[in-house]
């Protein structure tokens, strides 16, 4: 096996490896959205609220609320910075002498950017 | 009815096609108080007939035979009834703008010696083809773009209207009162050249031309004679010599000074981004510009200046003679002793206050220039030089508001920060406050546009502590691009940040002042003054902790009001570009140059040691990469062009020297050896091979010790250094290690060698390495370490060498360094196999604390590998023995 062929499979393994745990994720989040969705968790969720009112009664700022939003802002981050770190790898392994155009670059990062934002709406 | 102001000539032979679709899109424009003339260069097509259907519009002038571009055009100048002006146009132009016209004329009634107007023309494909001509004394040949190159469109030269040498006559207004003055084109041409010679003409007589940044027309170019190669190059010919004829020698008394530059047109980069206008500049403002790298001499071949600046006008200076009497060094001062010239003058931009061995160069200058005010008093205070401020230039036709580049879409506002990835800016410590700043809801976008220096930012990025929430980023890798687009990012942006820790860092900031991008800087150093003078929010000054906190306090400021951090920058960027404008910096060095000068100073000769530099260790153990950064450092290999070579096996080159390397081969194939063979030769033979090397090193000696420090590396010395110890006098070795699986699995796979012997050879090599250097002056230096951190590991070394007291080296940029050790060798794959021995494991555990600094004895070679190395060499001598009885056989004597 060459270098190229060794490097390939690498690349095919960590893009399967990347797809597993997409599918892992997915499924958390599903099992979380359940959950949040669930009656004993709304009753929990409104017994806290209480709880915050008092708090914020006697000044003090309650936490930030771990509902379905939160984590699913938390793994878009995390999908943000892994395709940011892939964009990254394609660009390590362009030629360093060959001239590229500006706009064609530009074009790909609002590409990539669009790309977060619907990422986000999903 | 009364004369029309303005007669346009549209000039047409053939391709009705062409004809038609410029008349039809030059109709469509603002015309009032215009006519327009058909000439009709003889055509031999549809042209005549179709004309009729124009005959309402247009007035039609039929020539019997095709009379070429200047006789058919001064057919339509004599029709023409204009009073004010009459304009020539090609017949394959597209009129893409209504009111092209009045910004011509308008232009060229602003200003009352201006007797020519030309524009900007592009192509189909959006590409600049022409803004203004300038032709070269050199070779006579035309330029139309400042590089000479088709240019992308970023719109250039849109900001304003240029007093430019020439333009071209495919769409050009002239005023009736020039053409009184000099008559029509000269008749002496056919085709081509004319317009160049008509722009002459004209400034003889007191005219200005200029180019008209407004309009901008689409020309497909060479309609005429587009599918007649070798005619068109036939009249491209015929037309230079005649202008040559003309004007050869009014173009080479243009220049009254002569400047040798010894700098970086190409590399380093960030010294080529200043340098390159500067040196257009300089020979537009009449000093005869040569070219030397100042680079060349510590550059390993692979990654020295191509000589090809991607620059008609920049190449010619490359070509001149470079034997000026008078040289500008800019770039590291470290190199400036090595440039000798009649009065040398340095350009000293600094970060920290020279000192050492820049602090002497500087000193031994006849006169230093500086960018600033602060670099200034930096060097008076020290009493190092009382130097002349010439500024860094922006090019304002290449950087100004109305620049264009690709926006974001997705309404988010991009903050943009141009940066290195080093201490200095530090980037990550801003895309860590950014993280804080804000958060992922904002409508706000950092993009960090990043120099990597050679870094894998991927890896760079991954540890990064940034909160997932926190506000969005973009991280974009600076890409190779055209010279006309490197400015051309900061379009794509609202506001610039720069949160670097530099003093002198100044291009980013230069940058967005003149596209009047809102800008935001911490105040310290070159750069207080920059922003103090051009405008631009300064962050205060303080700790190195807090800087890019300090610069997001600042934006959030700006962004509550935009639009006024707009109005100011636009204001901002109207001062500097005319203050920093090239052409001024340029003739002000023009002027001094001219000043007469004192008594040049007796520069001292280069403080330089004599030692000798050995680069040891086993093959494919990154002994070409160490001996290239030694040459970074400044220690002379040998003459370019004398280097062994084969591409195949080392694409970046083996840094070795030719001569010393057949000199090895030789030496060990006398005495029944090998690279592969260390043990088991000829005793025999020894003397005899000795006493070769021996005579072969005399040479090379020489030639060495009148350029130490010097350096040699031939992984064979390991083998034969010894037989020449005592022929060097202060020999500093550098002992390259790399681990026994990627040695063994890399020989393996170019030479065949059974793992075993591979794995031999390594342990022997690097124990014969350590025992040469022992009690002498050495480092070890890890590959492995040197490419994860090229840059400490540079320091690290420089710092050695230094307190061995090696004397007349330097510490290469970060960009130099980048270059040479860059992503590309690191991103090598890790063998896993072959698996050492435990002794080999043993010995390579003892390198890498040795290259770490610590004192560590090393086992003896083990019983193994030395049985295995002597059983091959009996082996090796023993079929020597057999072809050279073969050979006696075939040959008896």
């Amino acid at each position: 096996m060459n270098r190229e062929q060794e490097r390939e499979l690498r690349l095919a393994e960590s893009r399967h490896t990347e797809a597993e745990l997409r599918r892992v994720i997915d499924i958390l989040l599903a099992e979380g959205d359940a959950v949040f969705a669930s009656r004993s968790w709304r009753l929990g969720r409104a017994l806290v609220r209480v709880a915050e009112w008092l708090q914020q009664r006697l000044g003090r700022t309650p936490a930030a609320a771990q509902d379905a939003a939160h984590w699913r802002r938390i793994v878009a981050a995390h999908d943000d910075g892994l395709a940011r770190r892939r964009a990254l790898l394609e660009r390590l392994c362009v030629d360093d002498a060959a001239e590229e155009d500006l706009d064609a670059v530009l074009a790909q990062v609002w590409r990539e950017v669009g790309a977060e934002q619907r990422n986000d709406r999903s | 009815m009364s004369a029309p102001h303005t007669s346009l000539v549209l000039l047409a032979w053939n391709r009705w096609d062409l004809t038609a679709r410029a008349l039809d899109s030059l109709l469509a424009t603002d015309l009032d108080g215009c006519e327009v003339i058909v000439v009709d260069n003889g055509s031999t097509d549809a042209t005549p007939q179709a004309l009729d259907a124009y005959a309402d519009r247009v007035r039609r002038l039929r020539l019997d035979a095709n009379l070429g571009f200047v006789r058919g055009n001064n057919a339509g100048i004599a029709a023409a009834a204009a009073t004010d002006g009459v304009v020539l146009l090609n017949n394959d132009l597209v009129f893409t703008q209504r009111d092209w016209l009045q910004r011509l004329r308008a232009c060229a009634e602003a200003h009352a010696e201006t007797g020519i107007v030309g524009c900007r023309l592009v192509d189909a494909q959006a590409h600049l083809l022409h803004a203004g001509t300038r032709v070269l004394p050199d070779d006579g040949i035309g330029v139309q773009t400042a590089s000479g190159r088709i240019e992308h469109d970023v719109g250039q030269y849109t900001d304003a209207d240029r007093v430019v040498e020439g333009v071209v006559f495919a769409a050009v207004y002239l005023k009736r009162a020039l053409l009184a003055a000099i008559g029509p084109l000269h008749e002496d041409y056919v085709t081509y050249a004319e317009d160049s010679d008509y722009c002459l003409r004209a400034r003889a007589a007191g005219w200005y031309t200029r180019l008209c940044g407004g309009v901008t027309l689409r020309h497909d170019q060479h309609g005429s004679t587009g599918e007649a190669g070798t005619v068109r190059a036939q009249l491209l010919a015929q037309g230079r010599a005649t202008f040559a004829r003309h004007w050869s020698a009014t173009l080479q008394a243009q220049y009254d000074v002569s400047l040798c530059l010894v700098g970086a047109l190409d590399f380093p980069a960030t010294l080529a981004a200043w340098q390159r206008p500067l040196a257009r500049a300089l020979d537009a403002a009449g000093v005869r510009l040569s070219y030397r790298s100042l680079y060349a001499p510590v550059l390993p071949e692979a990654i020295a200046e191509s000589g090809d600046s991607q620059d008609h006008l920049l190449n010619a200076i490359r070509r001149r003679d470079a034997g000026a009497d008078a040289v500008l060094c800019a770039g590291d001062a470290a190199l400036w002793p090595r440039v000798t010239a009649p009065w040398r003058i340095g350009y000293a931009d600094f970060e920290h206050l020279p000192d050492g061995a820049q602090a002497a160069a500087i000193r031994a200058m006849d006169e230093i220039w500086t960018p600033t005010i602060w670099h200034r008093d930096q060097l008076r205070a020290a009493g190092l030089a009382d130097a002349q401020v010439m500024p860094w230039v922006v090019e304002p036709a290449y950087a100004h508001p109305q620049l264009r580049a690709m926006r974001n879409p997705h309404d988010e506002r991009v903050v943009l920060c141009c940066a290195r990835w080093d201490d200095i800016d530090a980037p990550w410590l801003l895309l860590q406050a950014w993280t804080q700043r804000f958060r992922r809801e904002q409508p706000l976008r950092l993009l960090l546009y990043i120099d990597a220096l050679g870094e894998d930012l991927a890896a760079a990025t991954r540890a990064l502590p940034l909160d997932p929430h926190g506000g969005r980023y973009s991280l974009l890798p600076q890409p190779r691009v055209a010279e006309e687009q490197r400015q051309a990012v900061f379009a794509a942006a609202d506001v610039v940040i720069c949160a670097s820790r530099s003093r002198s860092r100044c291009w980013p900031l230069l940058q967005a002042v003149a596209t009047a991008r809102p800008l935001l800087a911490t105040a310290r150093g070159a750069r207080t003054e920059l922003l103090q003078r051009h405008g631009g929010g300064a962050a205060p000054d303080g700790d190195d902790t807090n800087v890019a906190q300090r610069v997001l306090d600042a934006l959030v400021r700006v962004l509550d009001d935009l639009p006024a951090a707009q109005a100011r920058a636009q204001a901002a960027s109207t001062a500097l570009r005319a203050e920093a404008e090239e052409r001024a910096v340029a003739l002000s060095m023009r002027k001094r140059l001219q000043q007469p000068r004192r008594n040049p100073l007796r520069s001292a000769p280069p403080d330089r040691s004599e030692h000798g530099l050995v680069v040891l260790g086993m093959h494919r153990s990154g002994t070409s990469c160490v001996a290239g950064l030694l040459q970074l450092l400044g220690a002379h290999a040998g003459v370019p062009g004398t280097f062994l070579r084969n591409p195949s096996e080392n694409p970046r080159g083996f840094v070795e020297r030719n001569d010393l390397h057949m000199a090895c081969v030789g030496a060990l194939r006398q005495r029944g050896g090998d690279w592969s063979v260390p043990l088991g030769w000829d005793e025999s033979a020894l003397p005899a091979a000795r006493a070769q090397l021996r005579r072969d090193w005399e040479p090379i000696a020489l030639e060495l010790a009148a350029q130490a420090p010097w350096l040699i590396k031939e992984p064979r010395l390991c083998l034969l250094y010894g037989e020449l110890a005592d022929r060097v006098a202060q020999p500093v070795f550098v002992h390259v290690v790399r681990a026994p699986t990627a040695v063994a699995a890399s020989v393996q796979r170019r030479d065949g060698l059974t793992a075993a012997h591979a794995l031999a050879l390594w342990e022997h090599y690097n124990l014969a390495a350590a025992a040469l250097a022992a009690g002498g002056s050495a480092i070890v230096v890890d590959y492995h370490a040197l490419l994860q951190q090229p840059r400490s590991q540079a320091r690290r070394l420089w710092l050695k060498l230094k307190s061995f007291g090696v004397r007349g080296l330097r510490l290469p940029d970060d960009e130099e360094i980048g270059a040479w050790i860059g992503p590309s060798l690191a991103r090598a794959l890790h063998a896993r196999e072959p698996v050492p021995s435990a002794a080999q494991q043993q010995l390579w555990r003892a390198l890498e604390r040795r290259a770490a600094d610590e004192a560590v004895e090393l086992p003896a070679l083990s019983a193994g590998s030395e049985a295995l190395l002597h059983q091959v060499g009996s082996e090796h001598r023993a079929r020597l023995l057999t072809e050279h009885e073969q050979q006696q056989d075939q040959h008896p004597e």
